[in-house]
Protein backbone atom coordinates (compact mmCIF):
# COMPACT_ATOMS: atom_id res chain seq x y z
CA UNK A 1 0.00 0.00 0.00
CA UNK A 2 1.37 3.37 -1.00
CA UNK A 3 1.84 6.06 1.46
CA UNK A 4 -0.86 8.32 0.22
CA UNK A 5 -3.64 5.38 0.50
CA UNK A 6 -3.10 5.59 4.34
CA UNK A 7 -4.39 7.83 7.18
CA UNK A 8 -2.71 10.14 9.13
CA UNK A 9 -2.59 12.45 12.29
CA UNK A 10 -4.17 16.06 11.69
CA UNK A 11 -4.98 15.33 8.01
CA UNK A 12 -7.95 17.73 7.71
CA UNK A 13 -5.60 20.20 7.21
CA UNK A 14 -2.10 18.84 6.45
CA UNK A 15 -1.79 16.26 3.41
CA UNK A 16 1.62 14.93 4.12
CA UNK A 17 4.68 15.60 5.77
CA UNK A 18 8.10 15.67 3.78
CA UNK A 19 11.62 15.20 5.78
CA UNK A 20 14.49 15.17 3.04
CA UNK A 21 18.12 15.27 4.19
CA UNK A 22 20.79 16.25 1.98
CA UNK A 23 24.16 14.18 1.96
CA UNK A 24 27.77 14.53 -0.23
CA UNK A 25 30.10 12.19 -0.54
CA UNK A 26 33.81 13.11 0.00
CA UNK A 27 36.79 13.05 -2.84
CA UNK A 28 33.45 13.41 -5.58
CA UNK A 29 32.92 17.12 -7.82
CA UNK A 30 29.04 18.34 -6.81
CA UNK A 31 26.08 16.91 -9.59
CA UNK A 32 26.33 19.98 -11.50
CA UNK A 33 30.17 19.48 -12.35
CA UNK A 34 30.23 15.65 -12.95
CA UNK A 35 31.11 14.25 -16.34
CA UNK A 36 28.95 11.65 -17.82
CA UNK A 37 31.64 8.72 -16.68
CA UNK A 38 31.95 10.20 -13.77
CA UNK A 39 28.37 10.61 -13.19
CA UNK A 40 27.59 7.00 -13.43
CA UNK A 41 30.41 6.00 -11.47
CA UNK A 42 29.03 8.21 -7.97
CA UNK A 43 25.13 6.38 -8.97
CA UNK A 44 26.87 3.16 -8.88
CA UNK A 45 28.63 3.62 -5.80
CA UNK A 46 26.11 5.45 -3.97
CA UNK A 47 23.49 2.53 -5.30
CA UNK A 48 25.85 0.39 -3.92
CA UNK A 49 26.07 1.97 -0.91
CA UNK A 50 22.11 1.24 -0.43
CA UNK A 51 22.18 -2.00 -1.14
CA UNK A 52 24.76 -2.98 1.00
CA UNK A 53 22.47 -1.98 4.16
CA UNK A 54 19.26 -2.71 2.77
CA UNK A 55 19.22 -4.95 0.03
CA UNK A 56 15.53 -5.56 -0.48
CA UNK A 57 13.84 -2.36 -0.15
CA UNK A 58 14.54 -0.35 -2.79
CA UNK A 59 14.59 -0.37 -6.42
CA UNK A 60 16.12 1.85 -9.06
CA UNK A 61 14.73 4.22 -11.16
CA UNK A 62 17.52 5.72 -13.43
CA UNK A 63 16.16 9.04 -15.12
CA UNK A 64 17.65 8.89 -18.22
CA UNK A 65 16.20 6.06 -19.38
CA UNK A 66 12.29 7.78 -18.15
CA UNK A 67 10.70 9.58 -20.84
CA UNK A 68 8.78 12.79 -20.17
CA UNK A 69 6.05 11.72 -18.85
CA UNK A 70 7.35 9.29 -16.50
CA UNK A 71 9.36 12.19 -15.02
CA UNK A 72 6.15 14.69 -14.59
CA UNK A 73 4.56 11.88 -12.86
CA UNK A 74 7.35 11.55 -10.64
CA UNK A 75 7.32 15.23 -10.20
CA UNK A 76 3.66 15.39 -9.48
CA UNK A 77 4.52 12.87 -6.44
CA UNK A 78 7.21 14.97 -4.99
CA UNK A 79 9.99 12.47 -5.31
CA UNK A 80 11.88 14.43 -7.59
CA UNK A 81 11.50 18.54 -8.18
CA UNK A 82 9.96 19.29 -11.30
CA UNK A 83 13.43 21.91 -12.37
CA UNK A 84 15.41 18.56 -13.11
CA UNK A 85 12.91 17.04 -15.28
CA UNK A 86 14.93 18.45 -17.98
CA UNK A 87 18.41 17.89 -17.21
CA UNK A 88 21.10 16.97 -19.30
CA UNK A 89 22.93 14.45 -17.06
CA UNK A 90 21.57 11.04 -15.66
CA UNK A 91 20.11 11.06 -12.11
CA UNK A 92 18.58 8.22 -9.88
CA UNK A 93 15.93 7.64 -7.68
CA UNK A 94 16.23 4.24 -4.94
CA UNK A 95 12.48 3.96 -4.00
CA UNK A 96 10.43 1.48 -2.09
CA UNK A 97 7.67 -0.10 -2.67
CA UNK A 98 5.37 2.14 -0.53
CA UNK A 99 6.97 5.36 -1.93
CA UNK A 100 7.49 6.48 1.64
CA UNK A 101 11.38 6.50 1.86
CA UNK A 102 13.51 7.30 -0.98
CA UNK A 103 17.24 8.32 -2.05
CA UNK A 104 17.47 11.14 -5.17
CA UNK A 105 20.96 10.75 -6.39
CA UNK A 106 22.61 13.56 -8.31
CA UNK A 107 20.26 16.17 -7.98
CA UNK A 108 21.77 19.64 -6.46
CA UNK A 109 23.66 17.01 -4.00
CA UNK A 110 25.07 13.61 -4.69
CA UNK A 111 21.87 12.01 -2.02
CA UNK A 112 19.07 13.73 -1.51
CA UNK A 113 17.22 10.84 1.85
CA UNK A 114 13.44 11.81 1.70
CA UNK A 115 11.13 10.49 3.76
CA UNK A 116 7.25 11.33 3.30
CA UNK A 117 4.17 10.83 5.76
CA UNK A 118 0.45 11.22 5.01
CA UNK A 119 -0.92 13.99 7.48
CA UNK A 120 0.95 15.83 10.38
CA UNK A 121 4.24 13.37 11.62
CA UNK A 122 7.49 15.52 11.62
CA UNK A 123 8.61 13.50 14.13
CA UNK A 124 8.39 10.03 12.65
CA UNK A 125 9.23 10.88 9.22
CA UNK A 126 12.74 12.60 10.37
CA UNK A 127 13.06 9.54 12.14
CA UNK A 128 12.77 7.27 9.08
CA UNK A 129 15.27 9.50 6.83
CA UNK A 130 17.85 9.74 10.17
CA UNK A 131 17.53 5.86 10.06
CA UNK A 132 18.90 5.87 6.70
CA UNK A 133 21.14 8.71 6.53
CA UNK A 134 22.83 7.16 9.53
CA UNK A 135 23.19 4.02 8.22
CA UNK A 136 24.68 5.66 4.82
CA UNK A 137 27.19 7.09 7.13
CA UNK A 138 28.64 3.62 7.57
CA UNK A 139 29.04 2.15 3.73
CA UNK A 140 29.74 5.96 2.23
CA UNK A 141 32.10 8.59 3.11
CA UNK A 142 30.11 11.43 3.89
CA UNK A 143 31.14 14.69 3.89
CA UNK A 144 30.91 16.36 7.35
CA UNK A 145 33.34 19.58 9.53
CA UNK A 146 33.10 19.63 12.64
CA UNK A 147 32.49 23.80 12.06
CA UNK A 148 30.24 23.32 9.17
CA UNK A 149 28.42 20.26 9.53
CA UNK A 150 27.22 18.10 6.80
CA UNK A 151 28.80 20.01 3.45
CA UNK A 152 25.90 20.54 0.47
CA UNK A 153 26.38 22.23 -3.11
CA UNK A 154 24.17 24.87 -1.74
CA UNK A 155 25.28 26.80 1.89
CA UNK A 156 22.00 27.39 2.01
CA UNK A 157 21.09 23.66 3.19
CA UNK A 158 24.43 22.93 4.78
CA UNK A 159 24.73 21.96 8.72
CA UNK A 160 21.85 19.75 9.25
CA UNK A 161 20.76 19.15 5.44
CA UNK A 162 17.42 19.00 6.85
CA UNK A 163 14.65 20.47 4.83
CA UNK A 164 11.09 19.56 6.79
CA UNK A 165 8.31 20.28 4.95
CA UNK A 166 4.24 20.05 4.96
CA UNK A 167 1.60 20.76 2.62
CA UNK A 168 -1.48 22.22 3.97
CA UNK A 169 -4.48 22.61 2.97
CA UNK A 170 -6.32 26.56 4.02
CA UNK A 171 -8.71 27.09 2.51
CA UNK A 172 -10.57 28.77 5.72
CA UNK A 173 -8.06 31.29 6.11
CA UNK A 174 -7.63 32.01 2.41
CA UNK A 175 -11.20 32.76 2.60
CA UNK A 176 -10.78 34.33 5.81
CA UNK A 177 -7.91 36.74 3.89
CA UNK A 178 -5.76 35.68 6.83
CA UNK A 179 -3.50 33.81 4.74
CA UNK A 180 -1.39 36.29 3.62
CA UNK A 181 -0.70 37.65 6.90
CA UNK A 182 0.31 34.57 8.18
CA UNK A 183 2.58 33.10 5.51
CA UNK A 184 4.43 37.33 6.38
CA UNK A 185 4.59 35.50 9.81
CA UNK A 186 5.59 32.50 8.85
CA UNK A 187 7.78 33.72 7.41
CA UNK A 188 9.57 36.52 9.30
CA UNK A 189 9.85 33.70 11.80
CA UNK A 190 12.50 31.64 9.49
CA UNK A 191 10.02 29.64 7.55
CA UNK A 192 9.70 29.05 3.55
CA UNK A 193 6.27 29.41 2.23
CA UNK A 194 5.56 28.16 -1.52
CA UNK A 195 3.41 26.40 -3.51
CA UNK A 196 2.20 23.10 -4.47
CA UNK A 197 4.90 22.06 -6.29
CA UNK A 198 7.23 23.81 -4.38
CA UNK A 199 10.24 26.50 -5.40
CA UNK A 200 8.52 29.01 -7.64
CA UNK A 201 5.52 27.54 -8.16
CA UNK A 202 1.87 29.15 -7.76
CA UNK A 203 -0.24 28.67 -4.97
CA UNK A 204 -2.74 26.12 -5.89
CA UNK A 205 -5.76 24.61 -5.05
CA UNK A 206 -5.62 26.55 -1.91
CA UNK A 207 -2.59 24.26 -0.76
CA UNK A 208 0.44 25.40 0.33
CA UNK A 209 4.26 24.19 1.44
CA UNK A 210 5.42 25.31 4.55
CA UNK A 211 9.38 24.38 5.27
CA UNK A 212 12.31 25.74 7.69
CA UNK A 213 14.60 27.87 6.18
CA UNK A 214 17.53 27.85 8.34
CA UNK A 215 19.41 24.74 8.61
CA UNK A 216 22.37 25.30 10.51
CA UNK A 217 22.87 26.72 14.37
CA UNK A 218 20.54 24.34 15.86
CA UNK A 219 20.25 20.70 16.06
CA UNK A 220 18.24 18.49 13.54
CA UNK A 221 15.93 17.52 16.55
CA UNK A 222 15.19 21.24 17.68
CA UNK A 223 14.34 22.14 13.68
CA UNK A 224 11.97 19.49 13.68
CA UNK A 225 10.15 20.54 16.96
CA UNK A 226 10.22 24.64 15.90
CA UNK A 227 8.51 23.05 12.90
CA UNK A 228 6.28 21.21 15.44
CA UNK A 229 5.54 24.45 17.47
CA UNK A 230 4.88 26.45 14.53
CA UNK A 231 2.88 24.70 12.38
CA UNK A 232 0.25 23.35 15.42
CA UNK A 233 -0.73 27.02 15.77
CA UNK A 234 -1.73 27.28 12.37
CA UNK A 235 -3.35 24.11 12.08
CA UNK A 236 -5.55 25.03 14.78
CA UNK A 237 -5.76 28.55 13.17
CA UNK A 238 -7.13 26.85 9.69
CA UNK A 239 -9.82 24.63 11.67
CA UNK A 240 -10.98 27.72 13.50
CA UNK A 241 -11.36 29.87 10.60
CA UNK A 242 -13.37 27.16 8.28
CA UNK A 243 -15.75 26.82 11.89
CA UNK A 244 -16.09 30.25 11.39
CA UNK A 245 -16.91 29.98 7.94
CA UNK A 246 -19.62 27.32 8.12
CA UNK A 247 -21.43 28.94 10.98
CA UNK A 248 -21.27 32.28 9.27
CA UNK A 249 -22.57 31.11 5.68
CA UNK A 250 -23.18 28.03 6.11
CA UNK A 251 -25.25 27.75 2.73
CA UNK A 252 -22.97 29.33 0.31
CA UNK A 253 -20.27 27.28 1.64
CA UNK A 254 -22.43 24.29 1.09
CA UNK A 255 -23.04 25.41 -2.53
CA UNK A 256 -20.04 25.68 -3.23
CA UNK A 257 -18.89 22.44 -1.24
CA UNK A 258 -21.72 20.20 -3.25
CA UNK A 259 -21.00 21.90 -6.57
CA UNK A 260 -17.60 21.08 -6.53
CA UNK A 261 -19.16 17.51 -6.31
CA UNK A 262 -20.60 17.71 -8.63
CA UNK A 263 -18.08 18.89 -11.66
CA UNK A 264 -16.13 16.30 -10.35
CA UNK A 265 -18.51 13.66 -10.72
CA UNK A 266 -20.54 14.63 -13.81
CA UNK A 267 -18.14 16.96 -16.20
CA UNK A 268 -17.09 16.04 -19.28
CA UNK A 269 -13.93 17.73 -19.99
CA UNK A 270 -12.10 19.24 -16.86
CA UNK A 271 -8.63 21.22 -16.83
CA UNK A 272 -5.58 20.40 -13.79
CA UNK A 273 -6.98 23.95 -12.31
CA UNK A 274 -10.29 23.18 -11.73
CA UNK A 275 -9.96 19.76 -10.86
CA UNK A 276 -7.57 21.13 -8.54
CA UNK A 277 -9.44 23.60 -7.10
CA UNK A 278 -12.87 21.31 -7.15
CA UNK A 279 -10.92 18.65 -4.95
CA UNK A 280 -10.14 21.14 -2.46
CA UNK A 281 -13.60 22.09 -1.73
CA UNK A 282 -14.24 17.94 -1.83
CA UNK A 283 -11.37 18.24 0.88
CA UNK A 284 -13.51 20.65 3.23
CA UNK A 285 -16.60 18.80 2.58
CA UNK A 286 -14.99 16.01 3.74
CA UNK A 287 -13.85 17.66 6.82
CA UNK A 288 -16.85 19.17 7.69
CA UNK A 289 -18.35 15.75 8.03
CA UNK A 290 -20.82 16.04 5.54
CA UNK A 291 -21.88 12.32 4.31
CA UNK A 292 -21.16 10.15 1.16
CA UNK A 293 -17.77 12.22 0.47
CA UNK A 294 -14.58 10.75 -0.22
CA UNK A 295 -12.03 9.69 2.43
CA UNK A 296 -8.39 11.56 2.67
CA UNK A 297 -6.57 9.31 1.18
CA UNK A 298 -9.21 8.64 -1.74
CA UNK A 299 -8.97 12.86 -2.78
CA UNK A 300 -5.32 12.37 -2.18
CA UNK A 301 -5.20 9.74 -4.71
CA UNK A 302 -7.68 11.64 -7.62
CA UNK A 303 -5.01 14.66 -6.70
CA UNK A 304 -1.98 12.35 -7.89
CA UNK A 305 -3.93 10.56 -10.87
CA UNK A 306 -4.80 14.03 -12.16
CA UNK A 307 -1.73 15.67 -12.96
CA UNK A 308 -0.55 15.64 -16.26
CA UNK A 309 2.07 13.42 -16.48
CA UNK A 310 0.16 10.50 -14.55
CA UNK A 311 -3.01 11.43 -16.93
CA UNK A 312 -0.97 10.67 -19.65
CA UNK A 313 0.81 7.64 -18.30
CA UNK A 314 -2.30 6.13 -17.44
CA UNK A 315 -3.51 6.60 -21.29
CA UNK A 316 -0.34 5.55 -22.52
CA UNK A 317 0.44 8.31 -25.12
CA UNK A 318 0.64 11.60 -25.24
CA UNK A 319 -2.53 13.94 -25.05
CA UNK A 320 -3.08 17.13 -26.36
CA UNK A 321 -5.25 19.92 -24.20
CA UNK A 322 -8.66 18.61 -24.79
CA UNK A 323 -8.48 15.26 -25.29
CA UNK A 324 -5.95 15.58 -21.78
CA UNK A 325 -8.93 17.05 -19.85
CA UNK A 326 -11.64 14.76 -21.11
CA UNK A 327 -9.12 11.47 -19.50
CA UNK A 328 -8.88 13.71 -16.37
CA UNK A 329 -12.88 13.63 -16.37
CA UNK A 330 -13.49 10.35 -17.09
CA UNK A 331 -10.66 9.34 -14.63
CA UNK A 332 -12.55 11.20 -12.09
CA UNK A 333 -16.00 10.23 -13.04
CA UNK A 334 -14.25 6.40 -12.59
CA UNK A 335 -13.01 6.95 -9.30
CA UNK A 336 -16.26 8.14 -8.26
CA UNK A 337 -18.10 5.42 -9.28
CA UNK A 338 -15.79 2.83 -7.80
CA UNK A 339 -15.16 5.12 -4.06
CA UNK A 340 -19.23 4.60 -3.62
CA UNK A 341 -19.06 1.17 -5.01
CA UNK A 342 -16.74 0.28 -2.20
CA UNK A 343 -17.72 3.21 0.31
CA UNK A 344 -16.11 2.03 3.49
CA UNK A 345 -16.84 3.20 7.08
CA UNK A 346 -15.45 6.84 7.76
CA UNK A 347 -12.38 7.58 9.54
CA UNK A 348 -12.66 10.05 11.92
CA UNK A 349 -9.43 11.43 13.62
CA UNK B 1 52.02 20.54 0.21
CA UNK B 2 52.85 23.13 3.47
CA UNK B 3 51.70 26.23 3.52
CA UNK B 4 54.07 28.96 2.47
CA UNK B 5 53.53 31.06 5.14
CA UNK B 6 53.43 29.23 7.89
CA UNK B 7 55.08 25.72 6.65
CA UNK B 8 52.38 23.77 9.47
CA UNK B 9 49.20 23.46 7.80
CA UNK B 10 48.61 21.51 4.60
CA UNK B 11 47.98 24.24 1.65
CA UNK B 12 44.21 24.42 0.58
CA UNK B 13 44.56 27.82 -0.94
CA UNK B 14 46.01 28.25 -4.59
CA UNK B 15 46.21 31.83 -5.30
CA UNK B 16 47.73 33.17 -8.58
CA UNK B 17 48.34 36.58 -9.13
CA UNK B 18 49.14 38.72 -12.27
CA UNK B 19 51.36 41.86 -11.78
CA UNK B 20 52.31 43.64 -14.76
CA UNK B 21 51.56 40.40 -16.65
CA UNK B 22 53.84 37.93 -14.94
CA UNK B 23 51.83 35.46 -13.18
CA UNK B 24 52.97 33.83 -9.69
CA UNK B 25 50.98 30.75 -7.96
CA UNK B 26 51.15 30.77 -4.12
CA UNK B 27 50.08 28.47 -2.31
CA UNK B 28 48.58 29.35 1.96
CA UNK B 29 46.25 27.26 4.54
CA UNK B 30 42.96 29.19 4.82
CA UNK B 31 44.27 30.96 8.06
CA UNK B 32 47.21 32.55 6.28
CA UNK B 33 44.92 33.78 3.29
CA UNK B 34 42.89 35.55 5.92
CA UNK B 35 45.84 36.64 7.89
CA UNK B 36 46.95 37.79 4.23
CA UNK B 37 43.91 39.68 3.58
CA UNK B 38 43.29 38.10 0.79
CA UNK B 39 39.60 37.14 1.56
CA UNK B 40 39.17 40.92 2.42
CA UNK B 41 40.40 42.93 -0.49
CA UNK B 42 39.89 39.63 -2.85
CA UNK B 43 35.92 38.90 -2.02
CA UNK B 44 34.79 42.36 -0.65
CA UNK B 45 33.41 40.92 2.87
CA UNK B 46 33.29 44.33 4.56
CA UNK B 47 30.81 45.29 1.78
CA UNK B 48 28.77 42.03 2.87
CA UNK B 49 29.11 43.20 6.22
CA UNK B 50 27.33 46.34 5.36
CA UNK B 51 24.96 44.53 3.11
CA UNK B 52 23.72 42.96 6.02
CA UNK B 53 23.00 46.30 7.94
CA UNK B 54 20.77 47.43 4.79
CA UNK B 55 18.19 44.51 4.34
CA UNK B 56 17.50 40.66 5.47
CA UNK B 57 16.44 39.50 2.33
CA UNK B 58 19.76 37.57 2.85
CA UNK B 59 18.87 34.64 -0.07
CA UNK B 60 20.02 35.70 -2.61
CA UNK B 61 21.66 39.18 -1.62
CA UNK B 62 25.80 37.72 -0.60
CA UNK B 63 25.79 36.15 -3.49
CA UNK B 64 25.39 39.29 -5.68
CA UNK B 65 27.22 41.21 -3.63
CA UNK B 66 29.73 38.76 -2.96
CA UNK B 67 30.32 38.43 -7.29
CA UNK B 68 30.24 42.54 -7.59
CA UNK B 69 32.70 43.09 -5.23
CA UNK B 70 34.96 40.23 -6.70
CA UNK B 71 34.95 41.33 -10.45
CA UNK B 72 36.05 44.80 -9.09
CA UNK B 73 38.95 43.31 -6.84
CA UNK B 74 39.40 40.87 -9.94
CA UNK B 75 40.38 43.78 -11.83
CA UNK B 76 42.36 46.22 -8.98
CA UNK B 77 44.63 43.59 -7.68
CA UNK B 78 44.80 40.43 -10.09
CA UNK B 79 44.38 37.83 -7.54
CA UNK B 80 41.56 34.86 -8.09
CA UNK B 81 41.78 32.54 -5.23
CA UNK B 82 40.62 28.70 -6.40
CA UNK B 83 39.64 25.62 -4.66
CA UNK B 84 42.67 22.81 -5.07
CA UNK B 85 40.30 20.23 -5.15
CA UNK B 86 37.93 21.51 -7.67
CA UNK B 87 39.93 24.35 -9.33
CA UNK B 88 36.65 26.70 -8.90
CA UNK B 89 36.57 30.09 -8.06
CA UNK B 90 34.11 31.97 -5.70
CA UNK B 91 33.60 33.56 -9.31
CA UNK B 92 32.20 30.27 -10.05
CA UNK B 93 30.53 29.94 -7.05
CA UNK B 94 28.43 33.52 -7.76
CA UNK B 95 27.17 31.95 -10.97
CA UNK B 96 25.44 29.00 -10.18
CA UNK B 97 24.98 29.80 -6.36
CA UNK B 98 26.57 25.99 -5.93
CA UNK B 99 30.39 24.56 -4.82
CA UNK B 100 31.95 22.97 -6.84
CA UNK B 101 32.98 20.06 -4.44
CA UNK B 102 33.01 19.46 -0.36
CA UNK B 103 35.97 20.39 0.16
CA UNK B 104 35.14 24.23 -0.96
CA UNK B 105 33.95 24.64 2.98
CA UNK B 106 38.16 24.33 3.45
CA UNK B 107 39.31 26.42 1.24
CA UNK B 108 37.04 28.96 1.73
CA UNK B 109 36.58 28.52 5.17
CA UNK B 110 37.32 32.19 7.01
CA UNK B 111 34.91 33.47 3.97
CA UNK B 112 32.06 30.92 3.90
CA UNK B 113 31.94 31.51 7.94
CA UNK B 114 31.07 35.57 7.60
CA UNK B 115 28.68 34.19 4.39
CA UNK B 116 26.84 31.64 6.73
CA UNK B 117 26.40 34.20 9.33
CA UNK B 118 24.31 36.31 6.76
CA UNK B 119 22.66 33.51 5.11
CA UNK B 120 21.62 31.22 8.08
CA UNK B 121 22.32 33.81 10.80
CA UNK B 122 24.91 31.21 12.33
CA UNK B 123 28.02 29.31 11.12
CA UNK B 124 28.59 26.64 13.59
CA UNK B 125 26.60 23.46 12.70
CA UNK B 126 25.29 21.57 16.34
CA UNK B 127 24.71 17.78 15.66
CA UNK B 128 22.10 16.32 18.34
CA UNK B 129 24.28 13.11 18.56
CA UNK B 130 27.35 14.49 19.32
CA UNK B 131 25.48 17.26 21.66
CA UNK B 132 23.94 14.28 23.72
CA UNK B 133 27.10 12.55 24.06
CA UNK B 134 28.84 15.77 25.29
CA UNK B 135 26.37 16.55 27.98
CA UNK B 136 26.61 12.70 29.14
CA UNK B 137 30.27 12.98 30.03
CA UNK B 138 30.80 16.97 30.28
CA UNK B 139 30.88 17.66 34.02
CA UNK B 140 33.79 19.41 34.38
CA UNK B 141 33.70 21.75 30.96
CA UNK B 142 34.86 24.99 31.41
CA UNK B 143 31.00 26.05 30.94
CA UNK B 144 30.19 25.02 34.42
CA UNK B 145 33.53 26.55 36.05
CA UNK B 146 32.61 29.74 34.92
CA UNK B 147 29.11 29.62 36.67
CA UNK B 148 30.71 28.64 39.44
CA UNK B 149 32.87 31.83 39.34
CA UNK B 150 29.81 33.99 39.03
CA UNK B 151 30.24 36.19 41.52
CA UNK B 152 29.83 39.44 39.25
CA UNK B 153 26.24 40.48 37.15
CA UNK B 154 25.23 38.40 34.50
CA UNK B 155 26.81 40.61 31.96
CA UNK B 156 30.25 39.76 32.49
CA UNK B 157 29.51 35.99 32.45
CA UNK B 158 28.26 36.65 28.89
CA UNK B 159 31.50 38.69 27.99
CA UNK B 160 33.78 36.10 29.12
CA UNK B 161 31.70 33.30 27.20
CA UNK B 162 32.10 35.27 24.61
CA UNK B 163 35.88 35.75 24.71
CA UNK B 164 36.31 31.96 25.44
CA UNK B 165 33.88 31.02 22.46
CA UNK B 166 36.43 33.53 20.07
CA UNK B 167 38.90 31.60 21.72
CA UNK B 168 37.25 28.09 21.10
CA UNK B 169 36.92 29.17 17.39
CA UNK B 170 40.81 30.24 17.33
CA UNK B 171 41.58 26.97 18.29
CA UNK B 172 38.88 25.36 16.20
CA UNK B 173 37.15 23.38 18.96
CA UNK B 174 34.13 23.49 16.95
CA UNK B 175 31.65 21.57 19.30
CA UNK B 176 33.22 23.58 22.59
CA UNK B 177 32.19 26.14 20.89
CA UNK B 178 28.46 25.17 20.29
CA UNK B 179 27.76 24.62 23.51
CA UNK B 180 29.42 27.73 24.55
CA UNK B 181 27.43 29.85 22.24
CA UNK B 182 23.88 28.14 23.18
CA UNK B 183 24.93 28.85 27.04
CA UNK B 184 25.30 32.20 26.00
CA UNK B 185 22.10 32.85 23.84
CA UNK B 186 20.18 31.07 27.49
CA UNK B 187 21.90 33.87 29.39
CA UNK B 188 20.16 36.38 26.98
CA UNK B 189 16.74 34.49 26.75
CA UNK B 190 16.71 34.52 30.43
CA UNK B 191 17.97 38.19 30.30
CA UNK B 192 14.70 39.08 28.32
CA UNK B 193 12.69 36.88 30.25
CA UNK B 194 13.84 39.18 33.24
CA UNK B 195 13.26 42.29 31.64
CA UNK B 196 9.75 41.55 30.32
CA UNK B 197 8.38 40.84 33.97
Amino acid sequence: MSWYEKHGPDQDVVISTRVRLARNIKGHLCPHLLDKTKTNQVIQEIVDGVEKIDPKSFRLVELESLNLTDKQTLAERHLISPQIINAKNNKALLINEEEDLSVLILDEDHLRIQAISAGFEPLETFDRANKLAVALESVLDIAYDPEFGYLTACPTNVGTGLRVSALLHVPGLEHSRQLKYIIESLRRSGFTVRGYYGEGSAEQGQMIQVSNQITLGETDQDLVNKFIRMLSVFIKQERQAREKWYSEDPIRLKDRIFRAKAILSEACLIGSEEAFNCLSYLRLGRALGFDDFPDYPEILTLIYLIGRGSIQKRSGKTLAGEKRDEARANLIKKHFVEINNSRRNHYDD
Amino acid sequence: MLCEKCQKKDANVSVQTIINGITESHHLCSECAQQEGLFHSGFGLENLSMANNIGKTLFNFPYSKLGHAQSNSDALTGTRMTCPHCNQSLSDFKQTGLFGCPQCYESFRGMIREMLDQVQGDHLHRDSRRITQDKSDSSDSPIVIIEDKQEKSEQTAQEKLKAELQEMIKQENYEQAAIIRDRIKELEKEDQVDESE
